[in-house]
């Protein structure tokens, strides 16, 4: 099972414009989400939010201008989802634009064996019981 | 634009009533709209509401038994890691679509 995803798309921007477009909150609210609030510093805070439901909550991790910006995110709210991952955005030169990747990572703690994921849905589950925690691998297995 | 669909899913979670829907038919059991009303203090009409919306987020199925429809608890939408990866895929194919959209609107610089 891949455990990133990876997406790549080329923009007919230049660099410094491709830049702005993915690290500044007016441009990043036409496409990564209705709400966008980042403080581009290592370490600094991420909030996240879709008009249609779902907030995310994050912290940057690296900031290397022009070239890579890298953050830690999770939902705000509990749930099996609740889990942390890493996304990455790189630019690099790609003929007469710029090529934008983006790498999705940390899917791990969904795995069925993981302790994380048993956790992540048992703090979800409240009075819901679907179960102990210990047949969890079963429903976890695809 | 479009919600979050990983949140969404747990949106449809977020009322208490369709968490007891749940926690009911966890025992693996189905149950027939008359049963579960039996065992939820709310109408029929009711649970035939909070049981659509669930279905919509793919957590109940529901089967037609005689002159009867029975539920059950298909949990799979939440606990499958790869379906999972596959929707943040996704959403990821929908952003850098809105993404390229946007570049495209952006005078280029000389």
């Amino acid at each position: 099972m891949s455990e990133s995803v990876t997406r790549e798309i080329v923009l007919p921007l230049e660099r410094e414009e491709a830049w702005r477009v993915v690290t500044e909150p007016d441009h990043l609210r036409e496409w990564l989400a209705d709400d966008v609030e980042i403080e581009l510093v290592e370490g600094g805070q991420i909030e996240i939010g879709w008009d249609g439901g779902g907030r995310r909550l994050g912290t940057v991790e690296t900031v290397e201008e022009l070239e890579r910006l890298v953050f830690r995110w999770h939902p705000e709210e509990p749930g099996p989802d609740h889990i942390e991952t890493t996304v990455e955005i790189g630019l690099d030169d790609a003929g007469d634009g710029t090529r934008v990747t983006v790498v999705e990572s940390g899917f791990e703690a969904l795995e069925p064996t993981s302790l994380a994921g048993c956790t992540a849905v048992s703090t979800w589950i409240w009075d819901v019981r679907l179960g102990a925690c210990g047949d969890l691998p079963l429903m976890l297995a695809r | 634009m479009s919600p979050d669909p990983v949140g969404a899913t747990f949106a449809a979670l977020a009322d208490p009533t369709r968490r007891h829907v749940i926690g009911v038919l966890s025992g693996g059991q189905e149950a027939s709209v008359s049963e579960l009303a039996r065992e939820l203090p709310i109408s029929r009409q009711a649970v035939a509401k909070h049981l659509a919306a669930l279905a919509d987020a793919g957590l109940v199925e529901s089967s037609r038994q005689g002159r009867e429809t029975r539920y059950r608890l298909t949990p799979g939408p939440l606990t499958d890691a790869g379906a999972w990866i596959d929707r943040v895929g996704s959403e990821w194919d929908s952003r850098l679509g809105r993404l390229r959209r946007h570049a495209d609107t952006r005078p280029r610089s000389a």
